[in-house]
């Protein structure tokens, strides 16, 4: 499941800084998204609708506005 | 990587919609909780807050938030935000509970909507609010109306939603989340929204191939709801924006999704915050047209663009393009405005929304010149096409 989130541009840019400065994330945007859901899903322990992109596709899907 | 879009205002994506174990459990104990009953228009606002179409809204507006909106059209927080959004309560409702409750706001049929976390509860003075946001105190205006008919306490407080269902129209009613994911699946790096309560006339379509020859897709999103004696049926605005989407509009550069929402005709204040809506579906532009979101003679014919003068462009976060009225020049032999033609009056046949509604309540076509055939077809393919 990927949780779908966004993020100011200016805290990306913070983020992203901080990672190369300390080096080791290969892929900078995953590690981000991965470290921003995690504090997400803290932070709502599960209670609320799960953003669920495979499920947001389907829907999508079967409404025809994607192919 | 979602950042490629535009932020949500307030840079956070609200979801207050409860998962469906979590929403199953709030409907059982929503049986023993004070029961507050809403109507079909504040169902929409408690919606719109829940699915993050009002981000970074979480619930209905406390003191210090609806204070600040109304006088400096700024959250307590300082993020630019220019209508309340409030649920009203009569003093009996208002005894029946206290901040740090929890309470059921059920529909007219007893269906749980949502669970409110009460926050503050407090006056208001409806003539200095109507003032502010409606720059007037005439009843005759629906907004102040509206008001002016509220219960005299409001309630604030976070939501959370039990009835997420999509009813009606649910396959064309698409959340923030949904859009984004699908402006980023067709690529689009720019996305220009615009409004309306409209089906389209040759104008509108001018001002949407505008948007869509300055940005990557175009997203139409009529405002679904209650409506005005006379005014497009619904069914009939998503009919005509569907046809536009799949048989005029280049494929794929077109998404028409509906929100429901009350309508508030506060012009300027209402111009910031239908911007607002669309940043948060991830549209990076907005048009906003002469007269946008007005009603009567209220409102400056340039005022809901000149508001935007004022207004930081981070503080808004979404480009607005401000746009002239259009009409068909029959020597110009295209749609123009006055800043591309310089032909006469007599030459220009301006799409008129009184003479469009006679002439298709009379049952005849619109001229060619004002609405396209196909979509004159459609209206005039039901008994009425305008709200009885
Ligand atoms: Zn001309």
């Amino acid at each position: 499941m990927t949780k779908l989130i966004t993020i100011s541009d200016q805290l990306f840019l913070e983020l992203e800084g901080v990672l190369k400065k300390k080096g080791g994330a290969a892929d900078i945007h995953a590690y981000v998204e991965e470290l921003l859901q995690k504090a997400l899903l803290a932070e709502t322990d599960g209670i609320y609708k799960p953003h669920d992109e495979a499920e947001i596709r389907d829907r999508l899907k079967s409404l025809g506005y994607i192919d | 990587m979602e950042h490629v879009l535009i932020p949500p205002h307030g840079n956070v994506l609200v979801n207050r919609v409860l998962s469906p174990e979590h929403a199953k459990v709030a409907k059982e104990k929503a049986a023993s909780l004070v029961q507050i009953t809403i109507d079909e228009e504040q169902i929409k606002d408690i919606k719109n807050i829940a699915r993050g179409v009002l981000s970074p809204l979480t619930g209905l507006m406390n003191e210090a938030d609806f204070v600040r909106v109304v006088n400096e059209m700024r959250l307590a927080n300082g993020i630019l935000w220019s209508m309340p959004m409030v649920l009203d309560v009569s003093e009996e409702e208002a005894g029946r509970m206290k901040t740090g409750d929890e309470v059921a706001l059920i529909d007219e049929q007893k269906n749980v909507i949502a669970i409110l976390h009460v926050g503050d509860i407090y006056s208001y003075d409806a003539m200095h609010v109507t003032r502010q946001v409606y720059g007037t105190n005439d009843q005759a205006h629906p907004g102040v109306d509206r008001w002016m008919k509220m219960k005299p306490l409001l309630v604030g407080g976070l939501i959370d939603l039990v009835d997420n269902s999509k009813e009606p129209y649910y396959e064309f009613n698409l959340d923030p989340l949904e859009t984004r994911f699908l402006f980023k699946t067709r690529g689009w790096k720019t996305v220009v929204g615009f409004q309306t309560r409209n089906a389209p006339h040759r104008a509108h379509e001018y001002l949407q191939r505008i948007g869509l020859e300055l940005c990557d897709g175009l997203f139409i999103n009529p405002i679904i709801g209650m409506k005005k004696v006379g005014d497009f049926k619904d069914e009939m605005i998503m009919k005509t924006y569907d046809y536009m989407a799949k048989q005029v509009y280049a494929k794929d550069r077109v998404v028409c999704s509906i929100l429901p929402s009350r309508m508030n005709y506060a012009g300027p204040r209402d111009a910031i915050y239908h911007a607002i809506i669309r940043k948060n579906f991830g549209c990076t532009h907005f048009i906003v047209g002469r007269d946008h979101a007005g009603v009567g003679d209220y409102y400056g014919t340039y005022a809901a663009q000149e508001i935007f003068e004022n207004i930081a462009a981070e503080d808004i976060g979404i480009t607005i393009l401000k746009l002239e009225n259009s009409f068909m020049c029959k020597k110009c032999e295209t749609v123009s405005t006055s800043k591309t033609c310089g032909h006469q009056d007599s030459d220009r046949v301006p799409p008129s929304g009184t003479k469009i509604r006679n002439l298709l309540t009379e049952k005849k076509p619109v001229p060619w010149e004002i609405m396209r055939p196909e979509v004159v077809e459609i209206l005039l393919s039901v008994d009425n096409p305008f709200v009885e």
